[in-house]
């Protein structure tokens, strides 16, 4: 547990150096008093503290803690450590919610917004999955037709794109690369709290969740009615994927990576320390990736999730193969 | 502007003068990326940098009925006039149209996409077909309808459309109109147009009218700054998507038309041709007190639009001064846009509606603007 709770100060430390660095240098006596207080503080000094990198530092942390979330409970369930949030097909249902908006001028007329088609497109492939849970025993049956359902989902929207208008095709290839630059409103603020408050239940029953990864029969003969708590795990980990991707676009590498770098950490499955350090974890990595994608002193940005993958890959597997650690699992 | 002699490749030169007649160059003034040449009644074009690091690009355009010159020497042998284009850009049609040459349009690329009424109604009917582009380019049909000519569009030397076609035996003549930094040299593609319609001189008046129009109110407008009688409005361009803002690069087409309305682009010396993508913030730094704000998302029609995609944006300058303007005056249900297909034959009415909303309908010579809407 102290290992876990030693990631509090370099997550504050993280979240301050996202405020602090930006496209536009500000120096640090300018940037923390326009934290606190409106006087003696430049408009513009405030405008981009408060309105831009507070919201993006908050968006960060939110969307890297519940995509982190999502893929450890996705890899409990599956007992896979190739599973994600992508997997279920909810991203790329959330692609084809957005896809549908941008491309076929729907957007227009009903005044749509990308973040409630992606909530539709999401809930839309989680409602299927959870179905398909009730009516199969096998848990990778259901891994294999989320996987399938993806499929689908990426196959409507690869038609929509090839139909598309330049400005379409535009918006959609920048909404695919994610962004945590939010305007300040509930999703920024509403995201951390509603990740939290779906991992403070899931470590108070983190026992019975251990049992899964010993098999759902072994959960079983336990008394955990391991089927339901699976449903469970499951509609959470989609709920929390579809919000993030509703408001940060398809944001890869963290879900399937953070786990494992949790895990390198704690060097233990056991969901109590796990969850929080997956969160935390999660938070740190996405805010960092954020910062490295400002460029900070520059005008122009990378996209967010390049560099998750150039930066984080390695990073990951610098973790997951060091000696002694035990390799990667679940 | 000094018009340039086109480069021509030496065994070009010579097959010329085995032609025995009289060469010459064609009067392109701003294009830098098309060279003409007549010989007696043949036209060789030439495309140069039809995408970076491209090599020249040589057509014969050859009267129906004069002897074909040696195939190996060109990328394509069109006979002219065309009765049969397949057009694979909205930009071809303004000028196909212009000469009088609409009813040589036999496919399109996306009807969706076209602005032209007329145009529209004869692919509703079914009697201008959709081919499709990119990966999903109905290459059969187009086989199929014997085309004299497919104008196509190529970004780099991997796309397989030009090759397929010339192993199917029909040309495909690249136009690289994009490829111009000036609005004026994109415009002056009209007279590769005209020298496929067989209407060169119709080509050569229209273009130097709407030279002469752009020219003209350019040269006012500078000279009114330079006296100090205007001042250069301060613009902020484009809109944020998904956290960055995309906006002309300091060489791109874009940026010729604000310099040449007399705008102070604030990113005009950002280098590139295309677009940069900026930070937010970046653009909160240096934008916040512009004085106009042009061009929109495309789903952003009104200043509530703005307000609800974005509340931050209200903070701007021109958003609480409303001065915002987008080209959405002229624009269909299904994205076509006039001003991404009349807007590049005819630089002048865009340039004539910047004029209005940095300077006003006077200076502009206008009373009411074409392609763009004030965003209320």
């Amino acid at each position: 547990m102290m290992r876990t709770l030693a990631l509090l100060p370099l997550l504050l430390a993280v979240a301050l150096a996202g405020i602090l660095l930006g496209s536009v240098p500000l120096p640090a006596g300018d940037v923390l008093p326009a934290l606190v207080s409106r006087n003696n503080v430049a408009p513009m000094t405030l405008t981009i503290v408060r309105q831009i990198r507070v919201p993006r530092v908050l968006a960060g942390m939110g969307t890297g803690g519940a995509l982190a979330l999502a893929g450890l409970l996705m890899q409990t369930v599956f007992r896979n450590p190739l599973a994600g949030p992508g997997v279920l097909g909810v991203t790329a249902g959330a692609g084809l919610g957005v896809a549908i908006v941008i491309l076929t001028g729907v957007g227009m007329s009903l005044s749509a917004t990308t973040g409630a088609a992606a909530i539709l497109g999401a809930g839309a492939v989680l409602m299927l999955v959870v179905l398909v849970h009730r009516a199969v025993e096998q848990s990778v049956v259901v891994l294999v037709l989320g996987l399938l359902f993806g499929y689908a989902a990426s196959g409507i929207t690869t038609v929509l794109l090839s139909g598309s208008s330049a400005d379409g095709l535009q918006r959609f290839v920048q909404w695919s690369f994610g962004s945590f630059a939010l305007p300040m409103g509930w999703g920024p603020v509403a995201l951390p709290l509603l990740t939290v408050a779906i991992a403070v239940p899931l470590t108070l029953i983190a026992p019975r969740i251990d049992t899964l990864l010993l098999g759902t029969a072994y959960a079983e003969s336990l008394g955990v009615h391991a089927r339901r708590l699976e449903r469970l795990l499951l509609l959470t980990a989609g709920v929390l994927t579809g919000v993030a991707t509703a408001l940060a676009g398809p944001v890869s590498f963290i879900g399937v990576a953070v786990p494992h770098i949790a895990r390198g950490y704690l060097r233990s499955s056991r969901h109590r320390i796990l969850i929080p350090a997956t969160l935390c974890i999660g938070a740190i990595i996405a805010v960092l990736a954020d910062i490295i994608a400002r460029l900070p002193g520059r005008d122009t940005t990378l996209p967010l999730n390049a560099v998750l993958a150039v930066v984080g890959v390695p990073v990951v597997l610098l973790i997951v193969i060091r000696p002694g650690n035990g390799g990667i699992r679940t | 502007m000094v018009p340039r002699i086109s480069p021509v490749p030496t065994a070009l030169l010579l097959f010329i003068g085995l032609f025995g007649g009289l060469s010459a160059a064609w009067g392109l003034e701003y294009s830098r990326n098309l060279s003409l040449y007549a010989c007696e009644h043949t036209v060789v074009a030439t495309v140069h940098e039809a995408w970076s690091g491209a090599e020249d690009l040589v057509y014969a355009l050859v009267p129906r009925g004069a002897p074909q010159p040696a195939a190996d020497h060109y990328d394509g042998i069109i006979s002219v006039p065309v009765r049969r284009v397949v057009s694979m850009a909205t930009s071809n049609i303004p000028h196909l149209t212009d000469l009088g040459g609409a009813h040589t349009i036999a496919a399109v690329d996306n009807g969706a996409y076209i602005f032209d009424e007329a145009i529209r109604q004869r692919v509703q009917t079914g009697e201008i077909l959709q081919v499709g582009s990119g990966g999903t380019t109905n290459l059969e049909r187009i086989i199929a309808l014997d085309p004299d000519v497919v104008l196509i569009t190529l970004f780099g030397p991997d796309d397989p459309l030009q090759q397929q076609l010339q192993q199917a035996g029909i040309p495909a003549l690249v136009v690289a109109d994009w490829r111009e930094a000036t609005p004026l040299g994109r415009g002056e593609w009209i007279k590769l147009f005209a020298a496929l319609l067989g209407r060169t001189s119709q080509g050569d008046q229209l273009f130097q009218e709407r030279r002469d129009r752009y020219v003209e109110l350019r040269d006012s407008v500078a000279r009114a700054l330079h006296e100090g009688a205007l001042q250069a409005p301060r613009i902020v361009a484009n809109a944020p998507w998904q956290g960055q803002w995309p906006v002309p690069g300091g060489d791109s087409f874009m940026a010729r038309l604000f310099a040449d309305a007399g705008g102070d682009y604030i990113w005009q010396n950002t280098g590139g041709a295309g677009s940069v993508f900026l930070d937010f913030e970046a653009v909160v730094s240096r934008g916040l007190e512009a004085d106009v704000w042009l061009h929109l998302n495309v789903d952003w029609f009104s200043r509530e639009d703005i307000r609800r995609a974005d509340p931050r944006l209200t903070a701007f300058a021109p958003f609480q001064n409303n001065r915002i303007f987008h080209y959405t005056r002229r624009i269909r249900q299904s994205g076509a846009n006039d001003f991404w297909e009349r807007g590049l034959a005819e630089p002048d009415k865009i340039l004539a509606d910047l004029v209005w909303i940095l300077h006003g309908p006077e200076t502009a010579g206008i009373d009411e603007l074409y392609f763009y809407n004030h965003i209320q």
